[in-house]
């Protein structure tokens, strides 16, 4: 029980940050990683050393993730609404935004537009900026193919960035307005 | 090489000196083997767009690492903890109960037929099929009863058990059930659930 509760220790924030950013609710997110623990105390016996305990772990987290959004219909209807960004993405990674990030502590507004991604890119950039995932071990975790998670990473950070300049520039704005 | 890289190449080839954002992107993220990620670095050198855009991308990197963990609420742990010490012993009350349902079912199948067969008259003689019906609850019951008697009886004498005292009787009689069950348990319900798993 006392090595179990280490390893809840060490893994407990890393995995309420995927599941935050999948479900966007907090209450939700603990109840899924508390649900998860508990999934992996009673199948831990089943734990093949094959993969990477991490791995393991937030496919758990993951799935638990996808099927509390399942079960949230409302929700999938607002995440799938949002696909109409992606035809903008072409060049939305321009000179122009990269000139705003360099002028801005962007602390506040990267964290704001997370929380406004869709779930499947936000799965993805958490996996592998705060897991820490190879691009393998997140094909791993989402059972999605290699070009997939490529796309949505690509997509992700694109889409980030044009929130980001949009944000500051708005902010810019309103700054310029109200001096 | 990959697609897009070929797309990407081409590019440069056509006049358009322009690497895409995917491959710089694949760059940031040190997916380009060694030689590939030798041109790339070589092409930023002398367009300044392509290294503008890594820059943005490595930008947008450092500060998405800036940004600290979600956390739990303070007592997670304690709380999660408490909930699987819970569990765990609805766990074992429920694998005992589980345990002891086949027992049961074995030891009042083995009580009756033991009634039936070796326990006094009353309880082996059906009589006609219609008062086999009619008293049929009264049959079983005797046969059952009879059958744990007896089969208390081979205990007994197995281990030497002479003592006529009720209260004694009945203890023993209860430690050994709970290692008759341990046993079956060990050796019968649960290499059986295993093999079923």
């Amino acid at each position: 029980m006392g090595h179990f509760a280490q390893l809840v220790d060490r893994y407990k924030d890393k995995a309420m940050t995927l599941a935050i950013r999948m479900l966007r609710n907090k209450e939700d997110a603990e109840e899924v990683v508390q649900d998860s623990f508990i999934r992996v105390f009673k199948s831990l016996n089943k734990f093949e050393g094959a993969a990477k305990f991490s791995t393991w772990f937030y496919r758990i987290v993951y799935n638990a993730c996808l099927t509390k959004i399942g079960r949230r219909k409302d929700e999938f209807q607002r995440l799938n609404s949002l696909d109409g960004d992606e035809r903008e993405l072409e060049d939305m990674a321009g000179p122009s935004s990269h000139a705003v990030l360099e002028s801005k502590d962007l602390f506040f507004f990267v964290r704001k537009a997370l929380e406004e991604m869709p779930e499947r890119y936000n799965s993805v950039l958490s996996l592998f900026y705060f897991q820490e995932l190879s691009y393998q071990e997140i094909c791993e975790v989402t059972r999605l193919p290699l070009g997939t998670v490529k796309a949505h990473l690509f997509r992700a950070r694109a889409l980030l960035q044009k929130r980001l300049a949009e944000d500051l520039q708005s902010e810019y704005s309103s700054h310029a307005q109200n001096p | 090489m990959h697609k897009i890289h070929e797309e990407s190449i081409s590019r440069m080839n056509e006049g358009m000196n322009h690497l895409t954002n995917v491959h710089l992107q694949e760059h940031v993220d040190r997916l380009l083997e060694a030689a590939e990620a030798k041109e790339v670095e070589a092409h930023l050198r002398d367009c300044e767009r392509c290294a503008n855009m890594v820059a943005a991308f490595r930008q947008l990197e450092t500060e998405l690492r800036r940004v600290p963990l979600e956390t739990v609420s303070n007592d997670f742990t304690n709380r999660l903890m408490r909930v699987i010490r819970l569990r765990s012993s609805f766990g074992i009350a429920r694998d005992v109960l589980m345990n002891l349902i086949p027992l049961g079912i074995v030891l009042i199948v083995s009580a009756v037929l033991i009634g039936i067969f070796v326990g006094p008259q009353s309880a082996r003689t059906p009589g006609k099929s219609s008062e086999v019906f009619e008293s049929l609850n009264q049959q079983v019951g005797e046969a059952v009863t009879s059958g744990i008697s007896i089969m208390l009886d081979w205990i007994y004498k197995a281990v030497g058990l002479s003592t006529t005292i009720p209260l004694i009787r009945d203890a023993v009689g209860l430690v050994l059930l709970i290692i008759l069950i341990k046993l079956f348990d060990e050796f019968v319900f649960i290499p059986i659930m295993r093999k079923r798993n």
